[in-house]
């Protein structure tokens, strides 16, 4: 707040008193007194568009790990078979991101390149701070960081091929990702719900910005 | 990091109000990179930062009560060398802002937004006008 006070009684108009309020204003006889302030009281940033996954890949859960091996290269898959699931691990960088930021609105987009022979609904898992440095092309299911806790579920259900699952985040995930503005990586780990319900979404490498995984954020910061 | 009006803004805003000579509105928005806090009671200008992008108000300012909400957006192509530190209002034409022109009323420092080309970003000031 910045306020400029003019008050009566003065000899003179006070230093800085705007030449359009004219010589008298404040001077001895003068009973004015003029206080005004302003300050920006709300800053918030919109993205008009939405930011690409920094990471992805997708990984048996354990301890089921048949297919002991990186799937970097291959689409993003979900599974919940028990013999072998699957989870798909996505990470957005949100380090230039204004730390201290408080996330209003948030949208997680996922294009669907498989879709599931049985209908699915997903849910979606945090990561613990300590387990956010993973990396795409070496992660492999056994030795995976540990999975938190489900932050959002019944999310879908997965739609057609060609399609997006568009979920709008809740308070749960929106305070996880205001905790990791101008921090770092954010992880959101997607798992079929469904028994048989297996699909693929489209990865960054082969999606980029127009259908790989997505994230738009509104925040307000601290002005 | 600080908000508020600078002094040339509350002179701008009291002429304009008294209809005291062709005072222009406030029509301009401004985002820089410049980490030097404002001096509200002194600045005039933006003191010549590397880096600004300006533009237009998206629309018409919004009254509510005693705030007006501007509006701005940085499209995704502009302002990615930089991160966004502060953010001004300006009474005068997106052509005739500049790094050192006397347009400034009113703003906040301390930020720190690096956007990237992927994404632009719609940025809303509401600036509260109030007595104290």
């Amino acid at each position: 707040v910045s306020p400029v006070r003019y008050s009566g009684g003065a000899a003179a108009a006070p230093s800085g008193a705007p030449a359009q309020w004219g010589p008298n204003f404040g001077k001895a006889g003068g009973a004015q007194e003029i206080t005004m302030a302003a300050h920006v009281q709300r800053l918030e940033y919109a993205m008009t568009s939405p930011v690409g996954a920094t990471k992805d890949t997708w990984v048996g859960h354990p301890p089921a790990c048949a297919a002991e091996t990186n799937h970097n290269a291959t689409g993003l898959q979900v599974d919940s078979l028990a013999a072998l699931p699957k989870d798909a691990w996505v990470g957005f960088d949100l380090s230039g991101f204004p730390a201290g930021g408080t996330v209003t609105s948030a949208e997680l987009t996922l294009r669907v390149s498989t879709a599931p022979v049985v209908a699915t609904t997903c849910s979606l898992s945090r990561l613990g701070d300590a387990n956010e440095a993973w990396v795409e092309t070496t992660l492999q299911c056994s030795g995976s960081p540990a999975i938190g806790a489900v932050l959002q579920s019944a999310q879908g259900p997965i739609p057609a091929v060609g399609s997006d699952l568009v979920v709008t985040l809740n308070a749960s995930w929106l305070a996880r990702l205001s905790a990791r503005l101008g921090v770092g990586n954010v992880s959101f780990i997607v798992a079929s719900e469904t028994a048989l319900g297996a699909a693929t979404f489209t990865d960054r490498e082969t999606g980029g910005l127009a259908t790989g995984p997505r994230l738009r954020l509104t925040l307000t910061v601290p002005t | 990091m600080a908000s508020g009006i600078f002094n040339r803004g509350l002179q701008q805003v009291a002429s304009k109000a008294a209809g005291i000579g062709a005072v222009p509105a406030i029509q301009t928005m401004s985002v820089d990179d410049r980490s030097t806090a404002f001096v509200f009671t002194t600045d005039t200008t933006l003191g010549n930062p590397t880096n600004v992008f300006k533009a237009a108000f998206d629309a018409t300012p919004v009254l509510t009560g005693q705030t007006v909400r501007y509006v701005m957006t940085v499209p995704a192509a502009s302002f990615n060398a930089a991160p966004i530190r502060r953010i001004v209002v300006h009474n005068d034409t997106a052509a005739n802002v500049s790094p050192t022109s006397a347009t400034v009323i009113a703003g906040t420092d301390g930020q720190s937004f690096q956007k990237s080309a992927s994404f632009g970003v719609t940025i809303s000031v509401d600036i509260l006008y109030t007595s104290v």
